[in-house]
């Protein structure tokens, strides 16, 4: 062993020590130092001593890497601190170097320079450009530790690609930086891939199931699941143009994601119809069999036993009839989920009340003259027609009536969850109104089915029409996107009615609340739940303030959260996620289709009848397709929703920018001007060890001030705000300055002050004026 | 209050995972541990410090595998009745959710019991929108109070060797009785008539 014999002949200490900067060489050049993984050979099969690496050590290597190749730098092992261990008694670290490091080290056989020992590294930070793979030229250059074959960490890949790199005179390629980090503070100074995708995943709602009591017709689960099914298709279709999308999904082949997204939701809503018709199954057997026993006295006892045997007959035909049903109800629904996916982005509660209440009447439609049909033979045994004419709308109309009178007080409140957002309540949905949509249906679809009885298919599966249950649901319904803009509050609980607005910092947090209306019934169950219909906004932690009537008087504010947005910024969307942005282009085709909505700079072409909406203020001239001069040429402004006449293509425009400052806003166009001041201060925790005389600060205080009384313990018993301040825009931050307290934590709340029109123009206070826009009943 | 800020975030990980202390999330909500999984999407484990009651000294294991628990191994006659795996919901449901599979819970014995405090709970609901159905060597069914079986199409009570069938007062009518009803009429055919 050369190197021992070295290390003796020159003891650590004993001469000049020699520091050195390097390189951590190519992985392929060292990486045999280990197995790479357990081996039963144990160290049998190992090139080298565990864990060492070439380095290249800068002024005794040269840059060029023809001249010393990778392969005959010298090995330098590695020096671990203390806190690493040594490997005694199971008390070890292993380094954690990669290919292109930099790292620092000294000699330990000092002047001779025979013995790299690594000490050190040098990370690479935020602004250091890399090379993807080890440079072929010159050494030195920084360059990625991932090899050519390996993916690259989700964690490590930029969510919003782009920054700054410093690089070398010797620079000699492309730098990664651009996409991923290897800085060594990594996803702690950017937002990551596998952060933005946790988040998107994790903010879904799922609805929860609910028993039969609480829901018989689980109008707004079905709603839920077509709109999450909804938003996960459309994401998918977004990777043609989003990059965040396009990775996060894995793969180019997008169709086969759809279609599995498509079964499962097909599967998932088909269960949910199923408890429908179960529900209008048992309304019917128990009518025709209400209907049936009328008769049974007309039959003489000796023909008792045939009669029991027509009415067996009577009962597993209805009985079949429904499993047919059912059996094709999954094909039915994967068509309409297909159809809504095209045509929809918000499954409105309209749209789920007609379309179901459609398809549903086609069905009972089929029912009932299924069941016409079925009763023959009981007929012609007991001389009389069994009274079953109408049975379906009567059954209908049972279940209606039963539904308007009964109240569950006992089901759960929260009946639908989301990991990262928490509860929700999903209201059930008038299902009355769907009632009374499926029996209008059925009762005006002509009775295509003789009485003398067909077979079951037969019967039922011509009058299912997806056309007509797609042009039912979006008829006086509104599917579209709509505008993204403040969040609101929504109160999960008893009670009822509470209304009002939130108040938006310019910064987008939430600072405060107006109520409109107190409402009433609610407990200290209740919690305060604040959400924007794009989901731009997050974080926002609110406990409503109750009176004695159960009204809710106030909210306190103790996360504002970030991200919301003050007023409208023309992105467009809902269900919690952004549809449009302003700058992108959106295109529906004659058939109600609607292309996802296309970012700048994309080439797209129309066709006669599609519907194009470029961001305002842009103007384009489509071009003809091939050498066919009988398209293009057709200007399309933006903002027009135009009707293509003409074939053609076209770049997707950037927007043009123009900012038209209006007069302040006033409650004419939606928002109102408020000015807020401190009026309370909470307490979250009371902390320990306060004295009197410490001092509450407030930041910024805004002419602000506030007291603290304390226990014998030094916790906080109480603050009083002694001066208001005027005109807080963010919320302030509250604590208090102590020698020896600790842990009290503060929360502010901040009350409002309305404005008149004439106090808006005052410049004095106008730098202290916060914006409300009037949500309630809009966003 | 508004947008975190966190300058004390400390990250230790290679490309196969990570450990981080003090990440921000992208809702602006704050982590004081994370550990993930750099080679897939959605495998992480946090223990979040800020937000809503749920997320606030919560932890969330979120993983596109299975999540796997397993324990007791070394558990013998003496810790025979203790709980090897012990879940509490100190406060709130327990929600178990397989929407697209199968829940299976196999055990020698399994007791289910609902006890609540007044009329309103202490209740087992099951649910289903196929079949129900009760395989044992011997059923019982006890009602302290009442006790319904109840179809809208078909029941059948059978007894392949014995059935057994007492009431302390038995009253029994069909459908013949709903237009002209027996001598005599009582509750039950009342109450089925219609």
């Amino acid at each position: 062993m050369a190197e021992q014999q070295e290390l003796n002949l020159h003891y650590l200490g004993k001469g000049q020590k020699v520091e050195w900067y390097g390189q951590i060489a190519s992985e392929a050049s060292w990486a045999d130092n280990s197995q790479g993984r357990p081996s039963q050979q144990n160290n049998a099969d190992q090139r080298g001593f565990g864990e060492r690496y070439r380095v290249a050590i800068q002024g005794r290597h040269p840059q060029d890497l023809n001249e010393i190749e990778d392969e005959d730098l010298p090995w330098a092992y590695v020096e671990y601190p203390v806190t690493a261990g040594g490997g005694g008694r199971g008390s070890g670290q292993s380094a954690n170097l990669t290919q292109g490091t930099t790292v620092k080290g000294y000699f330990a056989d000092g002047t001779d320079e025979q013995l790299p020992i690594i000490v050190s590294v040098v990370g690479f930070n935020d602004w250091n450009a890399i090379l993807k793979y080890p440079p072929t030229d010159k050494r030195y250059q920084s360059y990625s530790g991932f090899l050519e074959d390996e993916k690259i960490s989700t964690y490590l890949v930029k969510a919003f690609p782009g920054g700054l790199t410093a690089t070398p005179d010797y620079w000699s390629g492309a730098s990664i930086n651009f996409n991923w980090s290897e800085s060594i503070q990594a996803s702690n100074t950017f937002v990551d891939m596998a952060s933005w995708d946790s988040s998107e995943e994790g903010k879904k709602k799922e609805p929860l199931a609910e028993t039969e009591e609480c829901k018989p017709i689980p109008m707004g689960k079905i709603q839920k699941e077509l709109q999450n099914t909804i938003n996960d298709i459309q994401k998918l279709q977004k990777s043609m143009y989003d990059f965040r999308y396009a990775i996060s999904s894995e793969t180019a082949e997008i169709q086969k994601k759809i279609n599995k997204k498509l079964k499962v939701a097909s599967e998932k809503i088909a269960s949910l119809f199923k408890d429908i018709l179960e529900q209008i199954q048992k309304g019917i057997i128990r009518k025709t069999n209400n209907a049936l026993k009328d008769t049974y006295y007309l039959v003489f006892p000796n023909e008792r036993p045939g009669l029991k045997k027509q009415v067996e007959t009577v009962n597993d035909l209805i009985a079949c009839l429904f499993k047919n049903i059912i059996k094709g109800l999954l094909g039915f629904v994967a068509n309409f989920i297909g159809e809504a996916v095209k045509k929809i982005v918000n499954a409105a509660e309209c749209f789920i009340q007609n379309s179901l209440g459609q398809m549903l009447g086609q069905m009972l439609s089929g029912i009932q003259n299924a069941i016409s049909s079925i009763m023959g033979g009981v007929n012609s045994l007991v001389g009389t027609a069994v009274g079953t004419a109408d049975i379906v709308a009567n059954v209908v109309k049972d279940l209606i009536s039963f539904l308007s009178c009964e109240t569950q007080n006992d089901c759960q409140e929260v009946n639908e969850w989301s990991i990262w957002s928490g509860p929700k309540h999903t209201d059930i949905g008038d299902i009355v109104q769907l009632l009374n949509v499926a029996n209008d249906v059925a009762s005006t679809i002509s009775n295509t089915i003789s009485s003398t009885g067909a077979s079951l298919g037969q019967i039922v599966d011509p009058v299912l029409n997806i056309g007509d249950v797609f042009a039912s649901g979006t008829s006086a319904c509104f599917t579209g996107p709509q505008a993204c803009g403040p969040p609101t509050v929504d109160f999960l609980g008893k009670g009822k009615e509470a209304l009002g607005n939130l108040i938006i910092s310019s910064a987008g947090s939430v600072i405060g609340y107006d109520p409109i209306s107190f409402g009433f019934g609610y407990d200290s169950f209740t919690s305060a739940h604040i959400e924007d219909a794009c989901g731009n906004g997050s974080g926002a932690v609110a406990t409503p303030v109750l009176n004695d009537d159960g009204g809710i008087i106030d909210l306190i504010i103790s996360q504002g959260g970030t991200g919301y947005l003050p007023t409208p910024n023309g992105s467009t969307g809902g269900n919690g996620r952004v549809w449009a942005t302003p700058n992108d282009t959106e295109i529906s085709h004659p058939n109600g289709d609607l292309e996802v909505p296309i970012p700048p700079d994309y080439v797209v072409e129309v066709r006669p009848g599609d519907v194009v909406n470029t961001p305002c203020g842009t103007e384009v001239v489509t071009e003809p397709i091939g050498n066919d001069p009988t398209t293009g040429g057709e200007t399309i402004q933006g903002c027009s929703n135009h009707v293509v006449e003409r074939p053609g293509r076209f770049t997707t425009p950037r927007p043009i920018y123009s900012r038209n400052q209006g007069v302040y806003p006033t409650s004419g166009d939606g928002s109102y001007p408020v000015i807020l001041y401190l009026c309370e201060v909470i307490i979250e925790d009371a902390g320990i060890n306060y004295q009197p005389g410490d001092q509450v600060i407030i930041e910024p205080d805004i002419g602000a001030t506030a007291e603290a009384q304390f226990d014998a313990m030094g916790r906080v018993l109480s603050v009083k705000v002694t001066e208001s301040g005027e005109g807080f825009i963010e919320l302030p931050k509250i604590y208090i300055r102590s020698d020896t307290g600790f842990n009290a934590s503060l929360l502010p709340k901040l009350c409002i002050d309305r404005i008149g029109e004439d106090e808006v123009k005052n410049p004095e206070i106008q730098d202290k004026i916060v914006t409300v826009v009037d949500c309630v009943g809009k966003f | 209050m508004s947008e975190r800020k966190n300058y004390h975030q400390v990250r230790y990980g290679t490309a196969e995972g990570e450990i981080k202390f003090g990440h921000i999330h992208t809702d602006n909500e704050q982590s004081a541990v994370m550990l993930r999984n750099g080679k897939t999407w959605r495998h992480y484990i946090t223990m979040d410090q800020t937000g809503k009651a749920h997320r606030k000294h919560g932890t969330m294991c979120v993983s596109p595998g299975a999540f796997q628990v397993v324990a007791g191994d070394g558990y013998g006659e003496s810790e025979k009745g203790q709980p090897a795996i012990f879940m509490h919901a100190k406060n709130g449901d327990i929600v178990l959710r397989c929407p697209d599979g199968t829940l299976r819970i196999e055990a020698q014995n399994i007791e289910m019991i609902a006890k609540g405090p007044n009329n309103e709970t202490g209740s087992v609901t099951i649910n289903a929108n196929e079949k129900f159905i009760v395989n044992a060597a011997s059923v019982d069914i006890s009602g302290k109070v009442s006790t319904k079986i109840f179809s809208e199409k078909t029941v059948e009570v059978i007894g392949r060797g014995i059935l057994n069938l007492y009431g302390g007062l038995v009253d029994m009518a069909d459908g013949a009785t709903s237009v002209i009803g027996s001598k005599g009429g009582s509750t039950n055919e009342e109450q089925n008539k219609q």
